[in-house]
């Protein structure tokens, strides 16, 4: 005992002459007292804070919740620790002390889920926004991405589509880089994870890591943020059991107004008419439904595809512990048929948390097991709902004579080559599936007190499936496969991490250190296999083994490592001052040797100023007040493997030619140019905030603001196309993002059974691309255009002044747009103008309509995303409504440039029966014409609209039974609930929908996404 | 005792990472997936492989139909004897005369002929690499090889030339990666005719003769002289075109096809008539692809189910069914070049029996060049694995008395070009014409029938000097806005002048 007594002063007295701090004693008359924190379950709670009130002498409790702490004998104690009351014990001359720390979600000061370790909400001087799992757990989903919608400022959830087998991207506090990932880095229980295969019902907590100071402990991967999160562990308790279930029906929220047959015929008509075409040339099919309508089909080809969906969702948990071991397990199942005929999707999994102690040991394991499994809509070439808006309405569903049942273009009638989805989605078969075995295990070991030596060691294991079958068929006259094939491919995925790290925890008088030491080293290896073949005895013979013919395969496979250094010392002095530091050295195997290895610091301090003694007088009104700052820096490394390796192409079709019109020779070439010089690139972070609490924590109040510069960015360098090559990688690239967040949350309650909290979310950023390699680099994407000096999301489109209305107008605007070339001719600047068409500006003046006169018009990046999320808690009843929307912002609508072309063979929306006619000039759409000579439907102002909008994402009512009703029944809790998801959205947006996205370079750009679906549901949960 | 194994522990494991962080965990010596461009040029068959490649750049990028979009799209969508169905908006911009620097096709075109002049680059930079220890006959393979770079850089800058005009940037060697090749300079007018006439006189003396039947479609000598001809008759010297055109016919190893149709069959892949042509196969075993795509592009949607993206034009039909043969019936070229009404039109999508009627609506018309199919081309009619010639002999004859003419010697003009009209049993012209008479026949009537949609026509207006007035007296849609100063070139493509502003842009495109 005096030897370990001995040992523990050493340590700490080496701690104090590093530090520089002055020495202590301990006091004659204090005792030891020894202490054991559990929670409401019995559960031993580790990492609790224990602090003699009014001092900063403290301690942590250790693995099995005990701490030892030397106090006066009449001290106050005070124990604090994550959603957790804090309680203040007079120690009494007590010795020995058990604690019951009680929940309070509502508490402050809780400890929030960092990197390698947890902080207290108050001595965070960094940026972190954590969000608990009783607030996702809830939400019926199986995407744990999707839950994530709203729930913390800053956190961005991008829908892509609404289609089955797509997940949404997350991105954190806007744009860090272009050209590479924008995804943040997430960790589950301390191993980098993915979370498609997250159960959303495992989540514990959830922190988004968002400045340098917080994220710099991950370095390399952590410029766009981090997501730190925790799957629930078993508690001292005894077992528990819970069940929970929901089903859910799917519409689609939104119709386009399309054409029917008879609109169709006189819209085309109308088309070729102004084009001069002689009715001799017209498509047969027009003079065909002239004579015969009853020819051909009516088919509002929306109300084919769309259709009523089905979403279920089934998930058991169980946990138990006891002193030495505690276990959870899960499992879950969800299904849903998608509003997409022929599509839909499946997820499964389990997981296993254990862990087990003795002495100064303790080892845990996570295993997780996750599978997947889709069927996609069928590629037809262009995005599904393109297709349906263009296919003509008197195309028929179905048609006997075809192959396969379905119709679509009727032969000899010249009809479009717009695919029947419908046919497509059900006929060919394209299915994805991914299974996925993640097991990490940790060794804990406490040679003395504080100082905790984790090694951790984890594989994950991902197995993809993808397969496509197409069978033979025949839709209408233009789509047609003569010959079945069908391609496979699988790949495998394996991550590797061996992880050590250090901690130590020390706190004296009004110091309290926290140190971090830590390595890890990472591998990831990928292969994909994959073959095809074609014709097959018949289209249930889809197995590779009966293709008859076209044989291929691929194969290949990469390799990349990590390596790395990390380390952190955290500091408060008497909870007021708070200082971090952090580092992480990172070694890459994606860069040359040379450029293998990158430091990223990081700094932050922190004060509390209510904790000042002169706050003494305020703190009734505000209890807490916190100014904080940081800087630093962090990495992105995320470039494709072995770019910087000189390679010579071979056996591919560019380069491969058939001497003598039959085999094939294989051609080699050099078909790009290595980047050879490539290295980290560094986002330096600068973040301030003010947290500030009011009335006993009754609001909460938080702003923050940030300006990340990124330098070096792995960006793309344009050379002349006249190389023959591609773009280089080069750390030429700079970006700007500057941002500011907001966060208010209301805790209320009226009578005695009321009670109510309110989030209210905003988040505001702008970024902007500063340098690029190319000084005039732009990229363009339709009306998105990305280039130096502009900010991402900017609209560039030509402006439009108006209809023509008459001959004299189309001569007048002739005369007086163009310019005169070397022979002396005028050349109008829109030489086919005719009455009907639209004006375009020439914005620059030189008489040409080219990509220069392009003007910004509008912007897809919100000035504003906002979030309110609403609980309300009555007797028995609770409510749960979660709100989200973006602010000022523009959309590009590409389905409006679709349905209002009447260039071509498509169908047209409504809005074409509108179409400016000699008789009808009021109006804003302009003529019809086949072929559209003046190019009304070039990227104009017409397709650029506001795309603010406010949506009800999430809806719950639930109902508690009581007690009695649940004890009779042999239940601890059950909970009935109905809601839904966006059930509605308040928006002037036309389109689908306004909250799909596409990329940083294309953001707010709508082209032809699936919608999101709108659900109505009903659940329950309940427990034994 | 503890702390000190601890320190133990944690030094042990802190200089093991070190030791192996400055090892070689992190180093890769290559992309397992690729080859090392160290282990080429080392043997006679790389010579071939690389070659192989250079010659692949006459049929770039299948997948996106994009040999197509060259041979078709670029060298007819613009001309009088092409009309389109609005559909690809960048096609059709071409078509309509108001493509701008940013169009896809000029821009697409651009790189992929600049992409193979490179891989031609690397053959000349390094088949001088090969050893040459033990191998007896390597010397003169290497000279052949360098002389087939040299062909094929030729025609790649040949084909910016015609489109792109003279104020482009030139590549002699393969691009290593310096600052100066990413932004090269444009040479001034005059350099890039220069180089391509001294490549295709150069390159002839080297090049062989013939190849053996397994290597048809490479470059011989006469390869090399027709398109040397072809380019003097594309800048007007006429009468350095004629010795090139001669060096062709006195080889004695040309000919015409007895049946017209057989050039463009696939059924008679590097025939007699075949000067230069390129390859393609319908067959993809090994997952190759390279196939041409032109049918399912070209034929009718009824009865074919074809895209149906383009339509011969009123006046060609017209002007072929003028160009009778001596009974007073319609030649075989019109039936191989367009469908249309009439019983002796019969393309291969027609069943046994079934006639015009039972496909088309009355009085349509479509292509008939290009859309074929023969089970031995290929499993699949839409694919398309018939060779596409660029120069034929027929081609080579008739700018050969085009020559004749122009110097006078009409009589021998007629002759050849009777030559051509003979195959065809069209109605010999009178050996009474003028020269101008025969010089407006091989303008209006002979080259226009012989060489429908082979990519002639555009080139040929541009070179006589009559585009404008044939455009609208032939009823090209939207032949008003054609303007000679801008139109008879591409736009050097708007991406160039993002990084190099300081370039000069075609007459009547913006940067």
């Amino acid at each position: 005992m005096n030897e370990r007594k001995d040992y523990r002063e050493k340590v700490m007295k080496l701690f104090l002459i590093l530090c520089l701090i002055l020495p202590f004693g301990i006091s004659a008359q204090d005792l030891m007292l020894k202490g054991h924190v559990i929670d409401q379950n019995g559960e031993a709670v580790i990492g609790a804070s224990v602090i003699q009130k009014g001092t900063n002498n403290g301690v942590a409790t250790d693995i099995n919740g005990d701490f030892q702490l030397k106090v006066p004998a009449n001290a106050t104690i005070v124990v604090s620790y994550i959603g957790y009351a804090t309680q203040q014990i007079a120690v009494g001359g007590r010795k020995e002390l058990t604690i019951e720390l009680k929940e309070n979600t509502e508490s402050l000061d809780e400890v929030v889920v960092i990197g390698y370790g947890t902080q207290k909400r108050s001595n965070v001087s960094g940026s972190v926004s954590s969000v608990s799992g009783d607030k996702i757990n809830n939400l019926p989903t199986s995407s744990a991405e999707a839950a994530l919608q709203g729930m913390a400022p800053g956190l961005n959830v991008n829908f892509a589509s609404g289609a089955a087998g797509s997940s949404p991207s997350l991105q954190v506090r806007g744009v860090t880089t272009y050209g590479t990932d924008n995804s943040p880095l997430v960790i589950i229980d301390g191993v980098p994870g993915d979370m498609s295969y997250l159960n959303p019902e495992d989540i514990k907590s959830m922190s988004v890591l968002k400045d340098a100071a917080t994220a710099a402990i991950y370095g390399s991967r952590a410029a766009a943020g981090v997501i730190l999160i925790e799957t629930y562990r078993g508690a001292k308790a005894k077992p528990k059991i819970s069940v929970s279930a929901y089903w859910g029906m799917d519409r689609i929220a939104k119709k386009l107004d399309m054409c029917n047959a008879a609109e169709f015929i006189s819209v085309a008509k109308m088309a070729r008419t102004n084009a001069g075409q002689n009715p001799s040339s017209w498509p047969a099919y027009i003079a065909a439904y002239d004579k015969d309508p009853s020819q051909f089909g009516d088919t509002d080809w929306q109300d084919e595809y769309y259709r009523t969906g089905f979403t279920q969702k089934y998930n058991v948990g169980y946990t138990a512990g006891n002193d030495i071991s505690n276990v959870a397990v899960s499992a879950f199942y969800s299904k849903s048929d998608a509003i997409i005929v022929g599509t839909g999707d499946q997820r499964y999994g389990f997981r296993l948390n254990s862990d087990m102690k003795t002495g100064k040991f303790k080892v845990g394991e996570s295993v997780n097991y996750g599978h997947w499994d889709a069927e996609m809509e069928a590629n037809s070439g262009f995005p599904g709902i393109y297709q349906v808006t263009n296919i003509e309405p008197i195309a028929r569903l179905y048609d006997d004579s075809c192959d396969g049942g379905y119709g679509g273009a009727i032969p000899g009638m010249n009809m479009s080559d717009a695919a029947n989805m419908v046919g497509f989605n059900n006929l060919v078969q394209n299915n994805g599936s991914n299974d996925y075995i993640k097991g990490s295990v940790y060794l804990i070991y406490e040679p003395i007190k504080g100082l905790m030596i984790k090694g951790q060691a984890s594989r994950d294991l991902r197995f993809g499936e993808s397969r496509l079958f197409r069978p033979t068929y025949e839709l209408g006259a233009m789509k047609w496969n003569e010959s079945a094939s069908l391609s496979e491919s699988n790949t495998r995925t394996v991550n590797d991490l061996l992880e050590l790290t250090a901690t130590y925890n020390l706190g004296f008088k009004q110091h309290e250190f926290d140190f971090l030491l830590g390595a890890s080293q990472e591998q990831r290896r990928y292969k994909i296999l994959g073959a095809s073949g074609s014709e097959f005895e018949n289209n249930d013979m889809g197995v590779l083994d009966q293709a008859r013919k076209d044989y291929s395969v691929e194969g290949s496979k990469t390799r990349s490592r990590m390596r790395s250094f990390f380390g952190r010392v955290n500091y408060n002095w008497n909870m007021r001052y708070l200082f971090m530091a952090s580092f992480r050295y990172d070694g890459s195997s994606r860069f040359a040797e040379g450029n293998h290895w990158g430091f990223f610091p990081s700094f932050s301090a922190g004060w509390n100023i209510a904790n000042e003694p002169f706050w003494e007088n305020m703190r009734e009104h505000v209890s807490s007040f916190k100014l904080r700052a940081s800087y630093g820096a962090l990495g992105n490394q995320s470039v494709p493997l072995y770019l910087y390796i000189p390679t010579l192409s071979s056996n591919e079709d560019n380069i491969n030619y058939p001497f003598d019109g039959r085999n094939v020779s294989q051609g080699y070439a050099v078909r790009s140019l290595p980047s050879r010089f490539i290295k980290w690139e560094t986002t330096y972070y600068k973040n301030i905030g003010i947290d500030l609490s009011l009335w006993n924590n009754k609001l909460e109040f938080s702003i923050e603001g940030y300006i990340k510069d990124t330098k070096d960015m792995l960006s793309s360098k344009n050379i002349s196309l006249s190389t023959g090559y591609g773009a280089l990688t080069v750390n030429d690239g700079k970006l700007r993002t500057t941002g500011l967040e907001m966060q208010l949350i209301y805790h209320g309650n009226a009578w005695n059974d009321f009670q109510y909290d309110l989030t209210f979310n905003l988040s505001h950023y702008k970024s902007k691309l500063v340098a690029m390699a190319d000084p005039n680099y732009m990229y363009e994407y339709g009306a998105s255009r990305t280039y130096v000096g502009g900010y991402f999301g900017e609209f560039w489109a030509y402006e439009t002044a108006g209809i023509i209305q008459n001959e004299a107008e189309a001569a007048e605007w002739k005369r007086s747009n163009g310019y005169t070339d070397s022979q002396g001719n005028w050349i109008p600047m829109q030489p086919n103008a005719a009455p009907g068409d639209f004006r375009f500006v020439d914005q620059n003046g030189d008489g040409m309509l080219d990509s220069n006169d392009k003007k910004l018009l509008g912007n897809g990046c919100p000035k504003a995303s906002i979030a309110l999320n609403v609980n309300l808690r009555y007797k028995n009843f609770d409510l749960l409504a979660n709100f989200y929307g973006d602010l000022g912002v523009d959309r590009y609508n590409y389905t409006k440039y679709q349905l209002e072309r009447m260039d071509t063979k498509f169908n047209y929306g409504r809005n074409a029966l509108r179409a400016w006619t000699p008789e009808h000039p009021n109006t804003d759409i302009p003529r019809a014409v086949y072929g559209d000579p003046n190019g009304n439907i070039r990227t104009s102002d017409r397709f650029i609209e506001r795309g603010d909008f406010f949506r009800l994402n999430n809806l719950q009512i639930g109902y508690n039974l009581p007690s009695k009703i649940c004890n009779k029944i042999g239940l601890n809790n059950c909970r009935v609930y109905i809601g839904g998801t966006r059930i509605f959205t308040i928006t002037g947006y036309k389109g689908y929908d306004p909250s799909t996205n596409g990329g940083i370079d294309r953001m707010g750009y709508d082209y032809a996404s699936s919608p999101l679906s709108r659900t109505f549901m009903a659940g329950l949960k309940f427990g034994f | 005792m503890k702390l000190k194994n601890i320190f133990i522990f944690a030094s042990l494991v802190g200089s093991t990472l070190l030791a192996s962080c400055t090892g070689s965990y992190l180093d890769e010596d290559r992309n397992p997936n690729a080859l090392s461009p160290s282990i080429f040029w080392k043997s006679e068959g790389d010579i071939f492989k690389g070659l192989t490649a250079a010659y692949a750049g006459l049929q770039p990028t299948i997948s996106w139909a994009i040999p197509f979009e060259r041979y078709i799209v670029i060298d007819n969508y613009r001309s009088d004897e092409l009309d389109y169905r609005p559909d690809v908006g960048s096609w059709m911009q071409l078509a309509m005369y108001n493509n701008e620097s940013t169009n896809s096709v000029g821009r697409t075109e651009w790189r992929n002929l600049y992409t193979s002049i490179n891989y031609c680059n690397q053959c000349l930079d390094h088949i001088g690499d090969v050893p040459e220890e033990g191998n007896a006959g390597i010397k003169d393979i290497k000279a052949r090889g360098i002389a087939e770079a040299r062909f094929l850089r030729a025609f790649y800058y040949y084909r910016i030339f015609i489109n792109y005009g003279e104020r482009v940037p030139m590549f002699l060697h393969e691009i290593v990666g310096t600052d100066e090749e990413f932004y090269p300079p444009q040479v001034e007018a005059g350099v890039l005719k220069k180089f391509i006439e001294t490549e295709l006189s150069e390159c002839q003396s080297d090049l062989p003769e013939s190849w053996d039947s397994s290597m048809a479609g490479r470059a011989t000598k006469y390869t090399a002289a027709a398109l040397l001809g072809k380019y003097y008759m594309f800048i007007g010297e006429e009468e350095k075109a004629k010795t090139e055109f001669a060096k062709v016919i006195n080889s004695n190893r040309y000919g015409l096809m007895e049946n017209y149709g057989d050039n463009f069959d696939g059924l008679h892949k590097n025939n007699k008539e075949s000067v230069l042509e390129v390859q393609f196969t319908g067959f993809f075993d090994g997952g190759h692809y390279e196939y041409n795509l032109f049918t399912v592009h070209l034929g009718p949607d009824s009865g074919c189910g074809a895209y149906e993206e383009a339509y011969p034009s009123n006046w060609l039909f017209e002007t072929m069914k003028k160009d009778v043969t001596a009974d007073g019936e319609y030649t075989d070229r019109l039936y191989q070049t367009i469908i249309f009404d009439d019983p002796k039109s019969r393309p291969f999508y027609y069943d046994e029996g079934a006639s015009f009627s039972d496909y088309h609506q009355p009085g349509s018309i479509y292509w008939r060049k290009y859309v074929t199919y023969d089970p031995s081309l290929g499993d699949y009619w839409d694919n398309s694995g018939f060779n596409v010639p660029l120069i034929r002999y027929a081609d080579i004859l008739l700018l050969y008395a085009e020559c004749l003419n122009n110097e006078g010697n009409t009589g021998e003009a007629i002759r050849y070009i009777n030559q051509v009209r003979n195959r065809v049993n069209a109605v010999p012209i009178p050996d009474t014409m003028t020269k101008d008479e025969v010089l407006k026949h091989l303008q209006d009537i002979e080259r226009p029938c012989e060489l429908a949609l082979e990519g002639s026509r555009w080139y040929d207006l541009i070179r006589w000097g009559i585009i404008k007035q044939a455009l609208i007296d032939h009823e090209k849609p939207f032949a008003n806005n054609f303007l000679e100063t801008k139109h008879i070139r591409l736009a050097i493509p708007h991406d160039e002048f993002l990084m190099n502003p300081d370039w000069v842009q075609n007459e009547g495109y913006t940067k």
